[in-house]
């Protein structure tokens, strides 16, 4: 599994900056690459709202559920759910950058991608770029739990987060790719459903060539929901 | 001589790069030595192209390894856009400039953009009546969860400077590609794009909706009009893109050729010169449609007084064909073989007078070999005097 560190993020997440600002970027004359982001809000927190207003139509996850959202990063599709439904949502990630990063501002990071390129972020075109794509807030106001929900104790936690009660949604925002072995994705799944009671289990999946929406449906036991990241895909 | 006639023993490349003809009665053909990596410019003898054709200003031929090469007529100078790099991290994009006023070479290699990786190799070239050059490209793939995505972007050049790509796109978990430009009116210029959200295949391998978007005259970027047409497993289906006047209302059609038939989708502009929206027709062919070379449909789309002419490569023989439509695209006429026993590799046409006639031009690729052909659309006429518009590749009367 590919995103634990800083560096799994960067190499799985790359996104050109200039040309999506006014007037693009950059000319050729300036002879320089572009200004790159990647793991970051200004990029992640629209893609995932949209994502959700997406989705949430088709899963129609009530205002009264407690969720509990596998895979969540910094928390935007925490916050993009609860904007969506109003349900009661925790957010869990075992990503090592994730739990360091919690809290802090992007600003180092932006810095030094607007410095990679030869930019001063300070001044002129780099402090013109850092204002494009940063707004001075931390990355998230959402506390994510760093736990894979795997032992009873982590789960206890995450019901403590929902304020006393069990997760009676479990939604897997897209965290299986190719390096995901079917054995682990069966344990991640029985993490899921290892709760009291019985859970919904919603895994939010983009599809690749090696591993097809419905070979995840049919390698999944049980009751289960699968949807592509677009929504054009749902099995049930 | 007669037609058709031989510009080049050399292959044809992707691209729209129709046969061009000044004001002042010359013929050209923008084409590629693709054993010396040049790109040169052909002219009819004599401004008879049904005789020989001669490079010009050979000496200065530009340096060109280029999958993809379109170019455009405005006034005297032909403007070329071309993706350079065979591999897939080795892209760039470049511009060349050619006076047909002195026949020699008058831009050579400037840089759009330097290096960029891009699975598919496609620009677009338009130019507005200040001189500014637009064009658009198959660019630099953004890392989105993973999986590489292509992007479709604009760059323009205003006073012989490039300004840097901007945004066709709205980015994402979704590829883009295949873009195309064309001028519309008052100057406004328009994009079209094919693009797929199915993340199951990166790169995509078919495409499932088109968008569309507006420069202004004064170069501000309309919102995006979008259409779920299925454009199929061609990835580089869509030629080029047509702009004219139907009674009023100004109309962008874009026709993408598929694995077994191709699609339509319509644009119109508003009453801001923007397209305000979209729709799709399909299947324009219901049987044996453009031959897709590779991922390279082999067809071309021209206008003449409303109606709108595809010319193409069937998927059957490789023949030239032709097919028309007098109801903007809706309905297409049964084609006609105007050339048998061809393999028709690359195809790009444009519609002009010669002589009293008035004749669907292209060049193509014929095993190898890019040949300059006509069709005669109307015999004969001098009841008028034609004006050809290079910019929409549309014939107007006056």
């Amino acid at each position: 599994m590919a995103y634990d560190t800083k560096a799994d993020f960067d190499a799985n997440y790359s996104i050109q900056v200039e040309r999506r600002m006014p007037g693009g970027g950059p000319p050729p004359a300036e002879g320089r690459e572009p200004v790159r982001l990647h793991y970051h809000k200004f990029y992640q927190q629209p893609w995932l709202a949209n994502m959700w207003a997406t989705l949430q139509p088709v899963l129609n996850i009530d205002s009264s559920e407690f969720v509990c959202l596998v895979g969540a990063g910094f928390g935007w599709g925490v916050d993009a759910l609860v904007a969506e439904s109003g349900a009661t949502v925790v957010g869990i990630d075992i990503s090592q950058y994730i739990a360091d990063e919690q809290g802090t501002t992007e600003e180092a990071e932006i810095n030094a991608e607007i410095a990679l390129v030869g930019l001063d972020p300070a001044t002129g075109r780099g402090l013109e770029i850092k204002n494009f794509v940063y707004d001075g807030l931390p990355r998230s106001d959402v506390v994510v739990l760093h736990t894979d929900a795997s032992s009873q104790n982590e789960r206890q936690l995450i019901r403590t987060a929902l304020g006393g009660n069990w997760p009676s949604v479990v939604v897997y925002e897209n965290i299986f790719d190719d390096d995901w072995t079917d054995s682990e994705i069966e344990a991640a799944r029985d993490a899921g459903n290892g709760f009291g009671g019985q859970q919904r289990l919603i895994f939010i999946y983009k599809g690749t060539s090696l591993r097809s929406h419905q070979d995840l449906f049919d390698l999944l036991p049980g009751t289960k929901e699968v949807i592509s990241t677009d929504g054009r895909t749902y099995l049930s | 001589m007669a037609l058709p006639t031989t510009v080049v023993s050399d292959v044809g490349r992707s691209g729209h790069r129709p046969p061009m003809k000044t004001s002042g009665g010359s013929f050209y053909v923008v084409a590629i030595d693709d054993t010396n990596d040049v790109c040169e410019v052909w002219k009819a003898d004599g401004d008879d192209p049904t005789d020989a054709w001669t490079e010009q200003d050979s000496a200065n031929s530009v340096e060109c390894d280029a999958p993809c090469v379109s170019c455009i007529l405005d006034g005297d100078l032909i403007h070329i856009v071309h993706i350079i790099g065979v591999g897939v991290n080795n892209r760039g994009v470049r511009y060349h400039q050619f006076d047909t006023s002195s026949d020699t070479w008058s831009v050579d290699n400037e840089v759009i953009e330097s290096t960029m990786d891009a699975a598919q190799s496609w620009a677009s070239i338009s130019v507005r009546s200040d001189g500014d050059v637009f064009v658009t490209y198959n660019s630099s793939t953004d890392r989105v969860m993973g999986g590489d995505k292509e992007r479709a972007d604009g760059n323009q050049r205003t006073s012989g400077t490039w300004g840097g790509p901007f945004s066709l796109d709205a980015g994402g978990d979704v590829h883009y590609g295949n873009p195309n430009c064309i001028l519309g009116t008052n100057d406004s210029t328009h994009f079209m794009w094919l693009s797929t959200a199915d993340t199951a295949n990166d790169p995509p391998t078919a495409w499932t909706d088109t968008g569309a978007r507006t420069v202004s005259s004064g170069d501000v970027l309309s919102t995006t009009q979008t259409n779920g047409a299925d454009s199929g497993g061609v990835l580089l289906g869509s030629s080029n893109i047509l702009s004219y006047d139907d009674g009023g209302t100004q109309r962008i059609i874009n026709i993408y050729g598929l694995d077994t038939s191709a699609n339509m989708v319509r644009g119109t502009e508003d009453g801001g010169d923007d397209i305000s929206s979209l729709n799709s027709t399909s299947p324009v062919f219901n049987d044996e449609p453009p031959n897709a070379n590779g991922e390279v449909s082999t067809h071309s789309l021209t206008n003449l007084d409303d109606v709108i002419h595809i010319i193409f490569a069937n998927d059957v023989d490789l023949d030239v064909y032709t097919c028309s439509s007098t109801d903007d695209g809706s309905t297409f006429s049964t084609r006609t073989e105007i050339i048998d026993a061809v393999t028709c590799n690359f195809i790009s046409s444009a519609i002009y007078t010669r002589g009293v006639d008035t004749v669907l031009a292209y060049v193509y690729d014929d095993a190898g070999v890019q040949k300059y052909n006509e069709h005669v659309l109307i015999s004969g006429a001098t009841a008028f005097l034609p004006l050809f518009d290079e910019q929409q590749n549309t014939l107007l009367r006056m």
